[in-house]
This record gives C-alpha cells, structure tokens and sequence, in this order.
C-alpha cells in the first residue's frame, strides 16, 4: 500500500480550515499499477489543490479507502491482483463507501457499458484530457459530465 | 537489408556449396552436376573449417554435406553449418544404413538427403532445386508469422504507450504551470523518464521485427527474460496473472530477436487458452526439462543446457491433438488461429539447436518448455 500522502487527521473535511491554508478540494485516491502514470498524475492533482491518496492495485486501494475515505477515486483498469472494474464492484457493494465516485481511466479498448453496470459514473482513455482537474471537480459535485465532452 | 551480401531472387544460377572430405566422391559429384541439368555455381570444401568459411565469405544457397568429415562427426556437423548460415538449404550425404541419422536430420533443419550410392546427376539436381525452394519458403514464413505476432501485440502495446503518453502530457502541463524552477525541474525529470520508457518500448517492438535473422549474440538468458517483459505485460489482460519463477543464470547464443518471437507465441497461446484468466507462470531451469513430448531432440548433444518454462492454467490442449501441434496449420483456435505459432517456434528454436517439450492436461493447463545449449563463452553480453 503506498503511503498516504497527507496525515487525514491534518485537514478539516468540513473546509473550515487554519488562517492561511489553502481550501482542499477534496481527496483523491489514484489507483494505477504504473509507477510513473501515478506519479504524474498525483502531482498534477496536488498542483491542482487535492489531497491525493495513491494505491498500486485494487487490493491495496481497498486498504486505503478503509483508513481515510476518499471523495473519488481514480481507477486505471487494466492492473494486476484485483483490476478496476473488480475495485468498483467492491467500492459499490459496502455501504460505507458505496456513495464514492469511482472513474475508470484505460490506455486500451473497453466495454463502457460493462463498466457502466459496475458501478463507475465516468471512462477516461489516456492519454488524459488537460482538463483532467477540472472534470474530476465536477464529479464531486455531482455533474457528471460527459468525459469526451473535456 | 542488413550485414550480409544480399541475394538477388532474380538471380537463377544456384550456388552450390559441396562439404564431402573423401576426394573420389567429390569429383565424382563434381562431374556429375556439370553433365546437364540447370547451371550450378559449385564451390568445394574438405573439412568443416573450411566450409564455415567458405559459409562466412559468400553464403551458398545450398550446402550438399557429409556429416562424417575429419574435424566433425555426425549431426554435429549439421548443426554447426546451421548455426553458422541458418538460412541455407542443407542437403545431407548418407551411407546406405544411415535413414536413422537421416532422419534425425531432417528434425534438426536438413531440407532433404541424398544416400551415397544411389545418386545420379538428376537426382542430385532435383535435391538440391527443391531443397532451396523449400527452405526460401520456411524462411518467408518465419517472417510471415512475425508480422502476425507483431499484429497481435499492437492492441497491448497502445495500450502502454497511452500509459507514457499521459506521463509526458501531465508532466508537460506541470511544467507549464510550474510556480519555481524546483518543481519545473522535478516535472522535467518526470517527462524524461516517460520518454525513456517509451523509447525502451518502441526499441522492443522493433527488436522483434528485426530482419534479416541471424543476429546472433551471446546473452545472459535471465536479460532475454527481461527485455521481454514490457512486451509480455503489454498484452496480457488483468485477469491473468503474471508469475515469475526462478531465472537460473546462463549464457546462451541465438538471435535475440527470434527469441522474443518464441516467447511471445508461447505467451500470446498461454492467453488464448485462458479466456477466463489464470496464471501464466514463467521460469528458466537448468537442464533438459522433462516434459510428456519432445519435438527436436536435443538428447544426444553433449553440454549444458538452460529450459525455459511457460506454463499456464488454461484449457489444455485435446491429447488427440498433440503429436501433429507442431506442424504447420494445425491450430486449436479454429478461424481465429492461423496455425504457424508453434511451427515457427519448433524452426527458430532448431536454429538455436535446441530441443521443445509440451505436456498438457485437459483442464488444468499446459507447459511448454524451450530447451537452450548454454554457451561457455565468456564473451561480454550484448545489448
């Protein structure tokens, strides 16, 4: 399990926050099993002003998502142990978390409507769009918008 | 294309290598091809060193060879001219109680053989006639079937090139939005690695296309692991799982590139036979292996040998099958299999003198194993 990258306890989930910290607009966890991609990909969102969670495979994200809960989580599909669509049917199926968005990004061809019925709200194929923050903004706030529409 | 003196096909005269060390015989051949049938380039060698060479200067199209000569004794003599020139056309001279070793040669990559007693100009002719044009279509095939192979890894290798695409497109935003130098250099270090990886990919995909064969290297079986991996990880799909075993340590010589090709037929038919997911285990042993059914038996060599293992947990092959899995068209994918993966793999690997084994279980799965002569050189590996 990789590390979190904030201490949860550190920030108010309320957004009433210390004089002078930024606002988080919210925790994302990253799932991808390719070192780099996360990497990238963490850093863009933090530069963007989220608190980012990072796991490598479906069974690490489930520990993360047990210690903090995220507000989305972003998924590539095709990984080793439990792969994407495996993580959103378990995300779905536990009450606890079952209200946490889940977007599925992918480098290949997939079955959309089969991820639809898993359970995820959004495909995105990389290489990701610029505007990768911005979409994932919306998502939180329950707009879900078209991905190719980014 | 490549180092070696290119071949015209437009070229109709054959050249003709005769390897025989018992001098009547020789310009008792000699003769005979210059009495009538088409016009043959015909070149002369006593021993094997001398004929490695004359294979070194200007490769013939076809080799007429005597297995007993007085460097060499038997199949090794077929193997070393194999080795040395895989592409050419070998037509082997035998005794009259020989059709065993005749045989076994014909396993080990010999196009065809001529007992001593019986020969007479046009037979002699039309050996070595068919022998060329066989061995030219085995050859195309090899490269046929490559085209195949790279064909069905371009859906997994776009699949990773996306990956280092949306690598170096998010590092070149952060470095457009960096706020100070520090973190626009960290960005930077970012973006080079993503292109590192994308250049380590495309340099694969193209190790694999390489052509002509017969890069031979000596390399460490454990870097020929290695380098495959990307590749091999690139078109399995999530549910099967990728198992690493034990990697012995060992040198072999072969073209590094026609391993690939061996490797990834016997993972990409790993994959087809788990529709559902599984393992696919992957391993080097030292030794023979010693698994249900050997085609090319590399038994009677001498030396050491390294084994490399794939096995998965799939659907197993139906036993009726196996003793004819190895030839040409035969497939157990019905329109979807074109049948040359494994007919390719069973000629790569004669080339490298090497031995391939398989056991399969209805069910439960199948292994196939790729039995190497080690190399004892000491000669540094190559890239």
């Amino acid at each position: 399990v990789s590390a979190v990258r904030k201490d949860p306890a550190e920030i108010d989930r309320k957004g009433s926050t210390d004089a002078g910290a930024a606002l988080p607009r919210g925790r994302v966890l990253v799932v991808d099993d390719e070192d780099l991609v996360r990497l990238v990909i963490a850093r863009k969102l933090q530069a963007y002003g989220f608190e980012v969670q990072e796991a490598r495979d479906g069974v690490a994200a489930l520990a993360v998502i047990h210690q903090a809960r995220p507000d989305l989580i972003l998924s590539d599909l095709n990984m080793p142990r439990s792969n994407g669509e495996r993580l959103c049917l378990d995300v779905k199926r536990d009450p606890a978390t079952a209200q946490i968005p889940v977007l599925i990004m992918t480098g290949g061809p997939t079955d959309e409507a089969r991820m639809r019925a898993a359970g995820c709200v959004g495909i995105l194929y990389k290489p990701l769009p610029d505007e990768l923050c911005q979409y994932i903004t919306s998502v939180m706030h329950g707009e879900r918008l078209d991905p190719s529409g980014v | 294309m490549g180092s070696r003196p290119a071949r015209s096909s437009i070229r109709s005269v054959l050249r003709l290598l005769l390897v025989e060390d018992d001098q009547a015989f020789s310009t008792f051949v000699t003769t005979a091809l210059g009495t009538g049938g088409e016009p043959l380039e015909l070149r002369t060698a006593a021993d094997l060193s001398e004929a490695l060479r004359e294979l070194g200067d200007i490769p013939p199209d076809a080799v007429l060879l005597d297995l007993n000569l007085p460097d060499s004794q038997g199949l090794a003599t077929l193997r070393e001219v194999l080795a040395a020139c895989p592409e050419v056309a070998v037509v082997v001279l035998t005794g009259l109680d020989d059709a065993a070793i005749a045989r076994a040669a014909l396993k080990l990559g010999a196009q065809d053989w001529l007992v001593k007693g019986e020969l007479d100009p046009a037979v002699i002719h039309r050996a070595v006639r068919y022998a060329v044009e066989r061995k030219k279509l085995t050859n195309s095939l090899v490269q046929v079937q490559k085209l195949e192979v790279v064909g069905r890894l371009a859906t997994g290798v776009a699949h990773e090139f996306n990956n280092v695409l949306t690598a170096i497109l998010g590092s070149a935003q952060l470095i457009e939005e960096a706020a100070n130098a520090e973190a626009k250099a960290s960005a930077l270090a970012l973006l080079r690695r993503a292109a590192r990886q994308g250049t380590a990919l495309s340099r694969q995909l193209l190790s694999l296309a390489r052509n002509p064969p017969n890069n031979d290297a000596i390399v460490p079986v454990s870097s020929l692991i290695d380098n495959a991996l990307g590749l091999i990880q690139a078109v399995l799909p999530a549910s099967i799982q990728l198992v690493i075993g034990e990697i012995v340590e060992a040198d072999v010589r072969l073209d590094p590139g026609q391993f690939d090709q061996v490797l990834l037929n016997l993972v990409l038919n790993a994959k087809d036979a788990m529709p559902e997911g599984g393992t696919l285990s992957l391993s080097v042993t030292s030794g023979r292996g010693a698994l249900g059914q050997t085609v090319i038996d590399a038994g009677e060599r001498g030396g050491s040998f390294a084994t490399v293992l794939v096995s998965d947990t799939g659907t197993g092959i139906d036993p009726s099958l196996l003793p004819r899995l190895f030839d040409p068209f035969v497939t157990t994918k019905g329109s979807k299999g074109t049948g040359l993966g494994l007919a390719v793999v069973t000629e790569i690997v004669a080339r490298f003198g090497g031995a391939v084994q398989v056991e399969s279980r209805r069910g439960s799965g199948t292994t196939f194993a790729i039995i190497l002569p080690t190399s004892t050189s000491t000669t540094p590996a190559q890239e």
